[in-house]
């Protein structure tokens, strides 16, 4: 494979500590080696500096040596359909762009890093600069395609139904002298710019507030630039006012649809709750000048209403984004969706596709550019367009959706097919 | 390219184009990265081609000079082209140049039609400065 599809600047800057505490080397890592728990490279074993500088240098070499690596996975499967990938990201942040690759390689203002990385086996004397924090599963909600990792409403649920034996391990950031150890060393790691947390829902992790609080209180807020996601169904006036002290905030908000499949699939959020927050969090993002985008986690059951988000976005200048194509739950997967069905969401996005013209043709990396975010938009959306032409059929994992809805249903008390009533002879020849 | 080292074998230069056309006779004085090409009075149009360093920064600089306007009131230079690396700077990045003329009319432009300079300066590796003005957001180092 090609240098320039392979190569990531990402293992130079970033780094990621996931709901265990354990370091991993990227946040859009996948595949078979990922581990979620890992007692040696974790926050109460080493340093993440040491982890990052050290520990990751393997990484680095195999990067530099060309090799195609299986963690890298969803960033080549992402950028096979077009969607902009994690790698593209990190590539840019770095100022390489892959339509100038080679050139802009080495006028990237990180080549002594990457040079001094080649020249000492993978090591680096670069610091952390952008960071992922996982704030474990604390979640007020059950979304379908979620799992007991990253909700604990879900896990509980999991447990009652029987499918898991055991609730997750715990979080590293229940553990208070952890987190205060991590902020401590936040504090004195030179250079730090970008700390993004994810949950669980991080406006009701104390953790969360804990650390934001105390990077304020040591005045180190107007050098941050922090990014979160939350579900939309909260609301805390003193964590907008924390949150403006710094000196950007990059805000996610998740929603599916804006129509009622949206309550069945980010159980238990009612729409209307849902749609009115949004607003409130956009008014309140365009007052700080907040950087904002809809977060997508698309599945089989949603994406013939996505484009509804991609309507309040196109109508809000917001751009959309999701991490990735979702691999799991295999069952939830896209290409889940017969062709016959396919074909009707193919027709509709396209239909949306030609009401919704941009501006630019050009590819847009840095998708949180507000000023391209409507181009940024019908890139994502044709994206989707793409996966649903060139995916594989994977209908024969609909018993498995079906067994599974079925199950999670019997506890809630609901119905898909309520929700989906075009969708009931499928469902039913599947054993619904 | 297969691999890091490949990056050895990479040519660190930029292609440069530059192409003007007179309208008039206009006397002109053209500055690409301190080097001098060529000067006096412009009777057709012009193409620079040459290659400048991609890790370092350059200034690209006209000047129209001693037009009289009374008498040669429609003397200008055009900037027909000016691309590095196959990338269109004009009309584009025209907002970038500073250009200083007797009129003082400051306005981006790529029709040189005063007495003065006008001076598009990349600050940085070119492929650094593009990255900050096509608004492709933060650069680390």
């Amino acid at each position: 494979m090609n240098f320039k599809k392979t190569f990531c600047s990402s293992p130079w800057f970033h780094i990621r500590l996931n709901n265990t505490g354990t370091y991993e080397p990227c946040r859009w890592q996948s595949g078979p080696n990922k581990k979620e728990f890992d007692p040696i490279n974790n926050i109460s074993n080493i340093s993440p500096l040491t982890y990052f500088q050290n520990h990751m240098s393997q990484f680095r070499s195999d990067m530099l040596s060309g090799k195609k690596s299986l963690i890298c996975n969803d960033c080549y499967i992402m950028e096979e359909h077009g969607k902009v990938s994690g790698r593209q990201r990190q590539l840019l942040k770095s100022g390489i762009q892959e339509q100038y690759f080679e050139k802009s390689l080495i006028s990237s203002p990180m080549k002594p890093s990457f040079d001094y990385s080649f020249a000492n086996n993978g090591k680096t004397d670069h610091f952390i600069t952008d960071w992922q924090i996982d704030l474990g599963n604390y979640c007020n909600s059950n979304c379908v395609f979620c799992g007991p990792k990253n909700s604990s409403r879900l896990a509980t649920e999991y447990k009652q139904l029987g499918l898991i034996n055991e609730l997750p391990p715990a979080n590293w950031c229940d553990n208070e002298e952890l987190v205060k150890a991590f902020v401590e060393d936040l504090k004195t790691i030179p250079d730090m710019q970008y700390l993004h947390f994810i949950g669980g829902e991080t406006l009701i992790t104390p953790a969360f507030k804990k650390i934001l609080t105390e990077l304020a209180e040591a005045d180190l807020a107007k050098n941050i630039v922090v990014g979160f996601t939350t579900n939309l169904t909260v609301w805390q006036q003193s964590m907008i006012d924390l949150l403006a002290q710094f000196k950007q905030i990059n805000l996610g908000m998740s929603v599916e649809t804006l129509t009622p499949i949206n309550d069945y699939v980010r159980y238990p959020s009612q729409i209307s709750q849902v749609q009115e927050l949004l607003d409130r969090w956009v008014d309140a993002g365009r007052q700080h000048d907040w950087l904002m985008q809809l977060r997508t986690t698309p599945t089989c059951l949603t994406l013939h209403e996505l484009t509804t988000v991609y309507d309040y976005a196109w109508k809000h200048d917001l751009s959309v984004e999701s991490c990735n194509f979702l691999d799991r739950p295999e069952y939830m997967r896209i290409s889940v969706l017969p062709i016959e069905y396919r074909n009707k969401i193919k027709q509709e996005i396209s239909t949306w596709l030609e009401q919704h013209v941009a501006d630019s043709q050009t590819k847009v990396i840095n998708t949180r550019d507000p000023n391209v975010s409507r181009s940024q938009l019908v890139q994502d959306v044709q994206s989707y367009l793409n996966y649903l032409s060139n995916t594989q059929d994977e209908s024969h994992r609909l018993p498995d959706l079906i067994k599974y809805l079925k199950l999670i249903e019997s506890n809630r008390g609901n119905s898909i097919l309520t929700y989906l009533p075009q969708y009931e002879e499928l469902f039913r020849s599947a054993g619904y | 390219m297969k691999n890091y080292s490949d990056l050895l074998a990479i040519d660190p230069r930029l292609s440069f184009c530059l192409e003007l056309e007179p309208v008039g006779n206009p006397e002109v004085s053209i500055l690409i990265d301190k080097n001098i090409y060529g000067g006096g009075k412009l009777f057709n149009s012009i193409s620079i081609n040459t290659h400048l360093n991609a890790l370092m920064p350059f200034e690209i600089q006209l000047e129209l000079k001693n037009k009289i306007y009374d008498v040669n009131n429609e003397t200008a230079i055009i900037i027909r082209c000016l691309q590095i690396d196959g990338i269109d700077l004009v009309p584009k990045f025209d907002y970038l140049a500073q250009y200083h003329n007797d009129h003082n009319n400051n306005d981006p432009t790529s029709y040189l039609g005063f007495n003065g300079k006008w001076t598009l300066t990349i600050d940085r590796p070119f492929y650094q400065w593009l990255h900050q003005v096509t608004g492709q957001g933060w650069l680390l180092s």
